[in-house]
């Protein structure tokens, strides 16, 4: 009893070791410090070939370690730090393949890159607090769970180069746009009164407030803003597919600009929707409005000036740069307040 | 007064959100289309001191995320999973467990006109309370029918709604009318969050059986690359060891020497007819000796040729 007693605590010790070590990893990894050489003798084909091996190996030690520890009796301490140290030392093989990628492939790359490897680390990182779970109290359940996520986490398919990251950073931005474009239409059916939202909602008193028409208005304004900040991410791709280019180090970097530029798009899109809602606040709502024009904008500027278009995109550059135009001062005028029909 | 109250709750909310995610480390994403007020009310009783649920407006809940990032990395990975008609199920609980909750609290539905059905649906041949007055709706869809004693009866099951299709306005009212409730509807997990990682639900459904069949998976891949390249390994070791065996057997079938493993192998090639007449004796009885004296010189090769894939004399 009091040997089995022992071999729990040493066990436990060993998988606590393993956390902390994953941990200070992590940090390193976090803190984004890095070589910023890479591999001279970087080869694209080769290099993702051995990240694709390295996950492999680090889904199997875990299914080796979860395997070992479904059941009593638990391996002996020596076996159990026979296997940990196998893990250990597939994760310093990724974490050096991870330095090694040069940083001249791309910032957008790379920023995938280290939060897939960040997801995995994390899982890791359950996975090891799990196994001290186990032993300790025999329960089950978080193991299996974060196997699971060593698994899912190591078998996720990495985009390969910068353009492509681009694109999708492009597309998820969308995606977020489109869904607060979807709420304002939503806010029309409720007239800009939300319920339902609190989890006790007994403190709400009174009458329910709604738009007035002058909101009403202000809120059309507000729906053509953000159209045009969509219509501009879905020509911006457009470009990236069609220009956007990582034969050389300064086309890789209007890349990672471009997507520098519009990486607080969805942000202000939800902090210019939030405002809508009733009792609307025209001065934030207005403050919200300048902010996204100025950021989209800003993009159609960078756009305009890089490689990403030509004279061929003139057309819609300048149809943008004017839609933006007119919907601020459309919201700018109706949210006047000699304009208050309400 | 009472004003203020409606005009602070955008604060109050915004507090709330970051208030839940400090203080539960696990929560569900869930969709809620088709779950209406009551029935969460409904999921909300049920859950009560197991989970709260959360539901709001996008971007609310994004801004609410993206003002806590400071204080709590890990939420980034929510934002942009936090899209159409989704809210959160926070819990301290075991994810399962509060997953068993929700699939419970699933209710029975009209198929409103415009939703998308999430099954076939099918009427069966039946004789309805429906009065003749009706019988356009069924000619409408073209559904076979004739009247029975005053009332409609369908003659043939009928396939109404595909699985994935839009329920039509005249679909809808038929099956209100026949007081059918085709659908169940309830929150669905579309990811889980805990302590800062984000996964699939099926990730919960994963049992030691299935570490055990990824596992094997492994220890083949090890046993074919081991016996493709010629480095013995303790996976390929068995099936190397088989195959000695099998080259053993080959030669002593060929050749006259003998050895007691290759006496029943050679003895079978030279009058099988002796082993049919066994095997017939012994299949209708099923004695369990004879069974097991045919087996024990199968087993060896059919495990052999399973494992390897080779013929006996590769």
């Amino acid at each position: 009893m009091a040997t089995s007693g022992v071999r729990e605590c040493t066990l436990k010790d060993l998988f606590k070791r393993l956390e902390e070590n994953i941990n200070i990893v992590t940090h390193q990894i976090k803190g984004g410090e890095r070589n910023k050489e890479g591999k001279k003798s970087y080869q694209r084909e080769n290099y993702w070939g051995s990240v694709d091996a390295v996950f492999k190996m680090l889904s199997s030690e875990t299914t080796k370690l979860s395997l070992a520890f479904s059941k009593m009796p638990f391996p002996s301490v020596k076996n159990t730090e026979a296997m940990v140290s196998e893990l250990e030392k597939r994760i310093l093989t990724l974490v050096s393949l991870y330095y090694s990628l040069p940083l001249s492939e791309g910032a957008t790359l790379m920023s995938q890159y280290q939060k897939t490897v960040l997801q995995v680390l994390d899982c890791l990182i359950g996975f090891a607090s799990s196994l001290s779970e186990t032993v300790s109290s025999e329960r089950h359940n978080e193991r299996l769970q974060w196997t699971g996520g060593v698994w899912e986490a190591s078998s996720f398919v990495l985009l390969r180069d910068n353009k492509q990251c681009v694109r999708k950073c492009l597309a998820d931005t969308a995606e977020l746009v489109q869904d607060a474009l979807g709420e304002i239409e939503e806010a029309g059916e409720t007239d800009g009164c939300i319920e339902g939202l609190l989890v006790d909602q007994d403190h709400l008193h009174g009458e329910m407030v709604t738009w007035s028409d002058q909101d009403r208005e202000v809120v059309a304004a507000c729906e053509g803003l953000v159209k045009t900040t969509k219509a501009m991410l879905k020509k911006s791709r457009e470009s990236v597919d069609k220009r956007g280019s990582i034969d050389c180090e300064s086309a890789v970097s209007t890349l990672d600009d471009f997507v520098s530029l519009t990486s607080t798009i969805s942000s202000s899109v939800d902090d210019f929707i939030c405002c809508i809602y009733a009792p609307v606040n025209y001065v934030a709502l207005t403050q919200n409005g300048k902010l996204l024009s100025e950021i989209t904008d800003k993009c159609l500027q960078f756009l305009r000036d890089s490689d990403l278009t030509t004279n061929e995109d003139t057309k819609w550059l300048d149809f943008l740069s004017q839609a933006v135009t007119h919907n601020l001062q459309k919201l700018e005028e109706k949210t006047k307040p000699n304009n208050d029909l309400g | 007064m009472v004003k203020e109250d409606r005009s602070t709750w955008k604060s109050n909310y915004f507090m709330k959100i970051t208030s839940f995610f400090d203080e539960y480390p696990k929560a569900f994403l869930v969709n809620a289309d088709n779950v209406g007020s009551k029935q969460m009310q409904q999921i909300r009783q049920a859950l009560r001191g197991k989970g709260v649920i959360l539901m709001g407006k996008n971007t609310m809940m994004r801004k609410a995320i993206r003002g806590h990032l400071e204080n709590n990395p890990g939420l980034e990975k929510l934002l942009p999973v936090i899209k159409n008609n989704v809210g959160f199920v926070f819990t301290k609980e075991d994810l399962s467990e509060v997953r068993e909750l929700l699939l419970e609290n699933k209710v029975q539905a009209p198929a409103r006109a415009g939703a998308i059905a999430p099954l076939d649906v099918k009427i069966p041949a039946q004789a309805t309370t429906l009065g003749p007055e009706k019988t356009s709706f069924f000619q409408a869809l073209s559904i076979p029918t004739k009247i029975t004693k005053g009332t409609i009866e369908i003659l043939n099951e009928v396939a109404l709604i595909k699985e994935g299709e839009k329920v039509g306005s005249s679909e809808s009212t038929l099956l209100n009318m026949l007081n059918i409730s085709p659908f169940s509807y309830g929150l669905i997990i579309e990811n889980v969050y805990d302590s800062g990682t984000i996964f699939h639900p099926s990730i919960l459904d994963i049992t030691n059986d299935d570490i055990v069949a990824k596992f094997m998976s492994g220890i083949r891949n090890i046993a074919a690359v081991s016996l493709a390249v010629g480095i013995p390994t303790a996976a390929s070791a068995p099936h190397s060891i088989a195959n000695g065996f099998k080259n053993l057997l080959a030669v002593a079938v060929m050749t006259d020497y003998d050895f007691p493993e290759a006496e029943q192998t050679k003895e079978y090639l030279k009058d099988p007819s002796k082993f049919a007449a066994v095997a017939a004796a012994a299949a209708p009885t099923a004695a369990a000796p004879a069974a097991e004296a045919k087996e024990a010189p199968k087993e060896e090769s059919e495990e052999s040729d399973e494992d390897m894939g080779f013929g006996l004399f590769d």
